[in-house]
């Protein structure tokens, strides 16, 4: 692959996010917003008294579906735009793989979660209570990131690929960002889910990294030794990654002979 | 000549020959109120109960109230966001010039093209949850839910000048999503759709209480709280919305034709 065609990409995305400034802006907003409105409904689940101990617990589960949620949506749910607009042949005609475009999108979405996470730090912290950010671990929590994160471009690519050829809503994306927040161990430790869930928790794959990352930002200890968990991620990481890289191939090779599903609006 | 009715009846077939070709867009609008409450029950138990919920929110049936102050939230979104969505697909299929070519006024085409999915998104809501309502509290909690659909359905027009306001300022900031997005977060935010309206800041307890939602959400802990309310606060409910509509329609319909005029102006259309 050439270098030139990386930086080009690159440049695209960094001088779409300058050009759409505002509507970067008001999507950061917009996330912080919708999370305070759970989060005061949620909270209004506590005993009077306690209301605002418990912020420091979710703190790091909102940062994690922040970056998740956002990584995801922005890469697959961009597919959308991308392919009503005829970008996709476009790229196809200039010998350059429509694909490449979709692998800066994480560009967009990790900057977003970023300012996100700083709106909701500012936010979370005009409530009273103990101090929201705290760091045990810091190797394995960086560790923890960065599975979460490399495991959510993946999906998002296998996502965005398969929407190619079938069609996949954005309706779609987000009940999976939906099932996963509740029922794949993001905003709570595995421990502190009923039974079942935990079991549906553990065979998605978020959970590994969300539990060392509870581990490393608050000691935590995960469902499993972290001697197990740490591989695990790795391993399941390197898996993902693998995946969305034969899924894009197969289905580049295929839209290059059968066309796009899609044409126009989907 | 095309008039409100005719653009309106066009996006209504428009709208359900869409819903018919997208069984995912149905089974998402039935699944969305429930995933919304178990994100809400799921989260809240990490911190407490639903007997601490039920206390503070002083609802007998916290289940009931929360599914439908979701079918609230979910109708304010698909109202807000319709028009300024309309405006936006148009434009990057390239075919809103020719919508807009219609003799019909602009604010015009914005509101009877985004009314019909304004309608039919909170049926099909309602619809969702009323299996629940009715194995939760009887007959008695299908009745409740279906009264809360005619708040909704009062809540609504007032926000229809203001999702065409919406609509314009999309258009005219041309950017490549909907701008207007956050406000209907900070709106259901302001309107106190999960908890009580005192818990907020003043500036954002008076924001709300100028703010139509408020009010459905109010109608909606009144219908959970009682089985059959007083109907001094129901008519009380139904006279400020009544007002709300035409304070806010007569706002838009002055602030609408400036917004078109802008709009012409720019040539963003």
């Amino acid at each position: 692959m050439k270098l030139y065609k990386i930086k080009a990409v690159v440049w695209l995305h960094i001088l779409r996010l300058w050009r759409y400034k505002i509507s970067f802006l008001n999507m950061a907003l917009s996330i912080t917003l919708w999370i305070l409105l759970f989060l005061l409904g949620a909270l209004m689940f506590t005993p009077k008294g306690e209301l605002f101990k418990a912020i420091p617990i979710v703190f790091w589960g909102i940062i994690m579906w922040n970056i998740m949620s956002n990584t995801i949506s922005l890469i697959s749910g961009w597919t959308w735009y991308y392919l009503s607009q005829g970008f996709v042949e476009e790229h196809i005609l200039t010998d350059t793989s429509p694909f490449l475009v979709l692998v800066g999108r994480p560009i967009t979405g990790l900057f977003l979660s970023a300012l996100a996470t700083i709106f909701i730090y500012i936010t979370l912290s005009g409530f009273e209570g103990s101090p929201i950010i705290t760091i045990t671990d810091p190797f394995i929590l960086m560790l923890g990131i960065l599975t979460l994160t490399l495991m959510s471009i993946s999906i998002g690519l296998i996502l965005a690929a398969l929407s190619f050829k079938t069609g996949i809503q954005q309706m779609f994306i987000e009940i999976l960002n939906f099932i996963i927040l509740i029922a794949g161990g993001i905003m709570a430790p595995l421990s502190k889910l009923p039974r079942f869930l935990a079991y549906i928790a553990i065979l998605i794959p978020f959970s590994h990294s969300a539990e060392l990352v509870r581990f490393g930002a608050a000691g935590i200890k995960p469902w499993t030794s972290p001697t197990v968990i740490v591989p695990l991620s790795l391993i399941l990481t390197a898996s993902f990654l693998a995946i969305s890289i034969l899924t894009i191939k197969r289905i580049e090779m295929h839209i290059r002979i059968s066309g796009l599903k899609a044409m126009g609006r989907m | 000549m095309t008039g409100c009715f005719d653009i309106f009846r066009a996006y209504l077939f428009a709208d359900m020959c869409w819903y018919k070709n997208n069984r995912w867009l149905l089974f998402y609008h039935f699944i969305w109120p429930y995933l919304m409450v178990a994100l809400i029950l799921g989260f809240g138990s990490l911190f407490g109960s639903i007997e601490s919920y039920s206390e503070r929110l002083g609802v007998s049936s916290p289940i009931l109230f929360l599914l439908s102050s979701t079918v609230v939230a979910m109708s304010s979104i698909s109202i807000v966001s319709s028009l300024a969505e309309f405006v936006i697909e148009n434009r990057w299929s390239g075919t809103l010039p020719y919508i807009m070519l219609t003799p019909a006024e602009t604010p015009i085409i914005f509101i009877a093209a985004g009314l019909p999915d304004a309608i039919i998104s909170p049926l099909i809501t309602v619809a969702a949850i009323l299996p629940a309502a009715l194995y939760l509290e009887g007959i008695s909690g299908g009745i409740r839910i279906l009264t809360i659909l005619i708040f909704i359905f009062l809540g609504m027009l007032p926000l229809l000048g203001l999702s065409a306001l919406i609509a314009s300022l999309t258009l005219i900031a041309k950017e490549e999503s909907n701008i207007g997005q956050i406000i209907i977060p900070f709106l259901l935010l302001v309107s106190g759709v999960y908890y009580p309206l005192e818990i907020l800041p003043s500036i954002l307890q008076f924001i709300g209480r100028i703010m139509p939602v408020a009010y459905v959400v109010e109608a909606t802990r009144l219908f959970s709280k009682y089985t059959i309310p007083e109907i001094r606060l129901v008519l009380i409910l139904i006279y400020t919305l009544t007002v709300m509509t035409i304070a806010y329609n007569l706002l838009a319909s002055l602030t609408l034709k400036r917004a078109d005029r802008a709009l012409r102006g720019k040539g963003v259309i």
